[in-house]
């Protein structure tokens, strides 16, 4: 009855994403990942030392922001359930949703933090036209 | 990881045909131009309420969605009430799409631009927060007052298909459901 409903309660609700995870699903996340990192190293060429630490220091940046998108979705996974399960149950309240959302908002609000925070300090490693070049959308 | 499916089968459970309902947001990471936006949607979905990079359409509400409402739901002044607040889930959910293009689109500009500022990437979350908010509200009014009009039982009937859908679901997850069987 609700299945578009609960898709969209549960993205609006919780967040980008319902429980759980397909593992063609993380592993294209992973590819991703892994493309972007190659993407740095030609956006920044390690054709200098410094440019070899700077290239680094955005790969760490990267491996921290999937660190808090990680952290978040151990939460996520768990509370996601939990939703799903008030969501199909009678007697559910508005407080019962209330006190999960709340969590996952707190959690999603300190991972957001996080992420913004790692997305400033990539940018200092890199100049206007590298950031360009990897984030443009014309390309 | 929390991904979930791009697509998701439904047994129509009226006349046991399959359909395939495009769910609400796919986290595919496009690539346009040779650019991988693997990176900027890791930066844009938690500041985002929802949105991937790129979103299937909502899916459609099928005709057999009325009947079953109508089958189950003895008195059909009732059921008429439950369908109409059901509409006003779907508009809900159809603003919230719409937001969410918008504001994943808005996050791709902001963190394409080298000189924006943390308090402009604050300001975009709040605003999409507040709209979140205010979108979430319409829903759970909605959702509840549907309860409100029926029984547990009638509850359960016209909650059947989606509860075989998401128990299914919740088993594929990679963290186990042991707390919650």
């Amino acid at each position: 009855m609700f299945i578009k409903s609960i898709l969209l309660i549960g993205n609006m609700m919780v967040g980008p994403f319902m429980p759980g995870v397909t593992m063609d699903r993380y592993e294209r996340m992973v590819l991703d990942i892994n493309q972007t990192r190659a993407m740095v190293r030609t956006v920044i060429p390690s054709t200098t030392i410094e440019n070899e630490t700077r290239c680094k220091a955005v790969m760490l940046e990267m491996d921290n922001m999937a660190d808090a998108v990680n952290e978040y979705n151990a939460v996520f996974s768990i509370r996601g359930k939990e939703i799903v399960h008030l969501y199909l149950s009678h007697g559910s309240t508005p407080e019962d949703f209330q006190k999960v959302l709340g969590q996952m908002d707190s959690e999603k609000e300190k991972a957001q933090k996080k992420i913004i925070e790692t997305r400033f300090r990539m940018k200092t490693f890199m100049t206007t036209e590298e950031w360009k070049a990897l984030f443009s959308p014309q390309g | 990881m929390g991904f979930q499916p791009e697509y998701l089968e439904e047994v129509d459970s009226m006349n046991g045909t399959v359909r395939q309902s495009a769910f609400f947001m796919s986290n595919r990471m496009v690539k346009r131009t040779g650019h991988v936006w693997g990176v900027a949607a890791i930066m844009g979905f938690l500041l985002m309420a929802g949105c991937a990079h790129k979103q299937a359409a909502p899916p459609q509400e099928t005709v057999n969605l009325k009947e079953l409402v109508h089958r189950e739901i003895a008195d059909p002044v009732r059921a008429e009430k439950i369908l109409a607040l059901m509409e006003q889930v779907d508009a809900g959910i159809n603003a919230q799409w719409a937001m969410n293009q918008q504001a994943e689109q808005d996050f791709m500009m902001l963190n394409a631009d080298y000189n924006s500022t943390p308090e402009q990437f604050q300001r975009h979350m709040e605003s999409v927060k507040a709209s979140r908010d205010r979108n979430r509200q319409v829903i759970m009014d909605a959702y509840f007052q549907v309860k409100a009009l029926t029984t547990q039982k009638e509850w359960d009937a016209i909650s059947k298909p989606d509860r075989d859908i998401l128990m299914e679901f919740i088993k594929k997850t990679e963290v186990p459901d042991k707390a919650l069987n």
